[in-house]
């Protein structure tokens, strides 16, 4: 747990972290003068948390600004919660996939149930706006506020700075049914709204789990000459592929790719035909289906497929 | 906070709704249609104010919440109130924030 911690810290950034189940400090490397801080930090996850508990709600992160500090909270389970300090010039976006990444890892580490994901509903903060209580004049109504340009659909999906960077969602109404679009199975992550209606209706990758009409062929027919080089050692492409990794999720990727690598070599030998498992695995940090589509085409052109 | 603080958050693309906290922990203004919102974040402000014990973190300024729906609950604190507001996941936090320091008194 506390190599988890360690590996945090490598993000640029970030000063100290814990990991507390129910109360027990599982691992912590916030320094001794830190302790109070640390406990008041766990006193507000606790009170965000309940407070949600009520509303019918979870919580997917809590991130408080502190001024020259941020401390973002992200739950395991129920009571169990990964946290970390950082300065505010850390990407929040950069720390919320490594650290949902490290959430994971957790999750794997100590067996614990997968979350069942729960599918996003439409936002219900603002229902027929009701006229403010107080002295506050009515909201304009939602048309007056400025719109923007709508984008065009983003063509190829390219390597994305490793800013937030969001589909350029216009403002109001949100689409709502493409949200409901197949997920791949990946608990606990960010449902980023779909960008554009090509990208909910594209069709899962064969690890999703939605029913794929039957084919005789399961395997696809390698071609001869790629069929040979299944075998081969993937060792000499792995640091493109961590090339490919950077130019998504930014530098953070080096993290995320030990990890994944580790992960991969120890249930696959590193070959290169087995490494569509390692793209299944590192996807897993990739925010949109439209990136990682990307990611395994660029994977599988290097394979020679 | 200034009366027409609410009115100017609603202007802010991906903001859906705005409250203002007043000192006592009551909401004292909202444009937040659902009830149990506004009652949350008038628990929100008692979590993090000052007088809650958080101490040890120093002075908060922001708690955001991201929920497992497609919103973000934020909390701005200033002075002794605090403007909640409901807004798009779809926003990146760091813009709507620089949209919305402006409207808090003595940030």
């Amino acid at each position: 747990m506390r190599t988890i911690l360690r590996d945090l810290e490598s993000v640029g950034g970030v000063r100290c972290g814990y990991v507390v189940r129910n109360g027990e400090i599982l691992a912590s490397t916030f320094p001794a003068d830190k302790a109070a801080a640390l406990a008041a930090s766990q006193e507000i996850a606790r009170g965000v948390a309940e407070g949600l508990a009520l509303i019918d709600r979870e919580w997917e992160e809590v991130l408080v600004d502190l001024g020259d500090l941020a401390l973002m909270v992200l739950p395991v389970e129920e009571g169990f919660t990964l946290a970390l300090l950082a300065g505010t010039d850390t990407n929040p976006t950069l720390l919320r996939v490594v650290m949902q990444s490290s959430v994971r890892q957790i999750r794997t580490m100590l067996s614990l149930p997968p979350p069942v994901p729960t599918p996003i509903e439409q936002p219900v903060a603002a229902p027929p706006p009701e006229p403010p209580k107080a002295a506050a004049r009515p909201a304009p109504a939602p048309e007056q506020r400025p719109q923007p340009a709508a984008k065009p659909a983003a063509p190829a999906p390219p390597p994305r700075p490793a800013q937030e960077q969001k589909p350029a969602v216009a403002a109001k109404p949100v689409p709502p049914p493409q949200k409901a679009a197949p997920v791949p199975p990946r608990p606990a992550v960010e449902q980023k709204p779909a960008a554009a209606p090509q990208k909910a209706a594209t069709p899962p990758k064969p690890a999703a789990a939605a029913p794929v009409p039957p084919k005789p062929a399961e395997a696809k027919p390698a071609a001869p000459a790629a069929k040979g080089k299944d075998a081969e050692d993937a060792e000499p492409l792995l640091p493109k592929i961590l090339e490919l990794l950077t130019g998504s999720i930014g530098p953070v990727a080096r993290v995320t790719f030990k990890r994944g690598v580790s992960r991969w070599k120890e249930s696959n030998p590193p070959t290169v035909g087995n490494l569509p498992s390692l793209v299944e695995i590192l996807a897993a940090d990739l925010s949109s289906d439209e990136e990682k589509r990307w990611f395994s085409n660029e994977v599988d052109r290097l394979r020679g497929h | 906070m200034k009366d027409t603080v609410i009115e100017d958050a609603m202007r802010i693309r991906g903001v859906q709704g705005a409250a203002v906290v007043g000192p006592s922990g009551k909401i004292s203004a909202s444009s937040i249609g659902a009830k149990e919102l506004n009652e949350f974040f008038e628990l929100l402000f008692r979590v993090v104010s000052p007088s809650a014990g958080n101490a040890g973190l120093g002075p908060i300024k922001r708690v955001t919440v991201r929920t497992d729906k497609a919103e973000m609950l934020s909390l701005l604190l200033a002075e002794k109130e605090a403007l909640a507001v409901v807004s798009e996941k779809s926003r990146p936090m760091p813009e709507l924030v620089a949209d919305l320091k402006p409207l808090l008194p003595g940030v």
